[in-house]
């Protein structure tokens, strides 16, 4: 797994939260909140596979 | 591969980066179109005030004065068509601008204008004419003034979406 996959959501974090006041200083408050919901999915997205990952070992795991 | 991998998430980020700028070029467009609109109305006037010519010889030396820009293009339309065929001089400046909006930056709102301008073009007589331009030009000046307004909110605001969203899409891409 490694830590790249940290690194790509802290970095995700951080251009999701520039796009969002990028855009709330320009007046488009709904798009903002898109863009912010957007980020939300993509990355729950990337952690829901690590999750599929863990309960296929636990898995594995106690199937001997 | 990972020089190729570098490469293609460069790339992806310069062509956003270009699509935010052409983006927000077009709002300085906009505005640089209005205000050519401006202009050639006001030697419209000029030209229908002083030299009495007929219109198709008025708009089409309208025209060749600002013939760099594109709204000009309106003007040497409507010229050529009244010049060819038997169409009022209001349908000749009707179709003109109808075919001839795509070529520059102007909205919708600004096509309704222009065409308010071709309801009384050639009616009335020289003096209404006038005052037909006059009003024109100053409902063009106030979308001008619009037009600037939005534009310096939009086009920092576009370039900064082009930069944001080519690294966005190169992190998720790696």
């Amino acid at each position: 797994m490694g830590v790249d996959i940290i690194f790509k959501i802290a970095a995700i974090g951080i251009v999701v939260s520039i796009l969002n006041q990028v855009l709330i200083q320009s007046g488009r408050q709904e798009q903002a909140m898109m863009t912010t919901l957007a980020g939300l999915v993509i990355v729950l997205m990337m952690v829901a596979k690590q999750i599929m990952t863990l309960f296929e070992t636990v898995r594995t795991m106690f199937q001997f | 591969m990972l020089v190729l991998k570098i490469l293609g998430g460069i790339l992806i980020i310069i062509s956003s980066i270009l699509i935010g700028l052409i983006k927000a070029k077009d709002f300085e467009k906009r505005t640089a179109d209005l205000r050519d609109i401006i202009s050639i109305l006001q030697v419209l006037e000029t030209e229908i005030c002083y030299k009495s010519n007929i219109l198709s010889v008025a708009m089409l030396n309208c025209a060749q004065l600002k013939s760099g820009s594109n709204t000009a293009s309106f003007f040497k339309r409507a010229s050529e068509l009244l010049e060819n065929r038997d169409m009022s001089s209001e349908e000749a400046w009707h179709e003109a601008v109808t075919k001839n909006i795509k070529k520059t930056s102007l909205r919708e709102e600004d096509l309704q204008i222009l065409l308010c301008l071709g309801n009384s073009l050639g009616t009335s007589d020289y003096e209404g004419q006038i005052k037909n331009i006059g009003f024109i030009i100053k409902q063009v000046d106030g979308q001008v003034a619009k037009a600037d307004a939005e534009c310096s909110k939009y086009q920092a605001m576009y370039r900064k979406l082009g930069i944001l969203s080519g690294i966005a899409v190169v992190i998720m891409l790696f």
